[in-house]
């Protein structure tokens, strides 16, 4: 099984004082299925932990995760790939979410074939966390 | 045949060659991630926990945060 990395799941895990952290790291020592994750995702999470107190650990995530992932991740997630093939390549989860920056734009693009499980994502109510399938055929 | 020498071998293949290598190349890594290495999530958790100061509710409402958006 696939899971999917979504910016929830990676700023709960940084952030020690996040409601969600016990429960991010519950997953990880799991580590239910292959990771899948977006650059747009990561740009999010970067933007999240931009501060210059935050910036290198963001830096060693990132470090960690292409020491973890395959080419395809690597590869296949270039801003330019999606500027030009966007349209035949991905669709966007919910467009009317997005509203304000090009950061949220941009994680809310998950790839065509994802499919399995979004591993924290956020509940229909407020302090609410699920677990939720993914198929975007 | 030590590293290096490898790597010098690899200079003069043929872009064709090469992405065979590289394909090669990743099919050994991943195996050895499966067989030996450590998960995702244990890798992962070396950063765990390691940015303080930021809000409880950072990871569920960083679209307020982050853009602006109402709290959920």
């Amino acid at each position: 099984m696939k899971v999917f990395g979504d910016t929830v799941h990676f700023i709960a895990l940084l952030s020690t004082t996040d409601r969600w952290h016990a429960r991010a790291i519950a997953i990880n020592r799991q580590s239910p299925g292959a990771l899948v994750t977006t650059e747009w995702v990561l740009t999010e999470v970067g933007d999240a932990f931009s501060h210059p107190t935050a910036r290198q650990k963001f830096i060693r995530l990132l470090q960690l995760l292409k020491l973890k992932g395959n080419k395809r991740m690597w590869r296949s997630f270039h801003l330019q790939v999606i500027c030009s093939a966007a349209v035949r390549t991905f669709i966007p989860r919910d467009y009317k979410e997005a509203r304000n920056s090009a950061s949220q734009v941009m994680s809310l693009v998950k790839p065509r074939n994802a499919k399995g499980r979004v591993i924290l994502a956020r509940g229909p109510n407020p302090g609410s966390w699920k677990s939720e399938d993914v198929r975007l055929t | 045949m030590s590293t290096q020498e490898i790597i010098r071998e690899l200079t003069k293949l043929d872009r064709d060659e090469l992405a065979q290598v590289d394909l090669k190349l990743h099919e050994l890594l991943e195996e050895k991630i499966r067989t030996g290495g450590r998960s995702w999530g244990e890798a992962l958790l070396e950063v765990a926990g390691t940015v303080a100061g930021l809000p409880p509710d950072y990871a569920e409402n960083h679209d307020h945060y982050l853009h602006g958006l109402p709290r959920r």
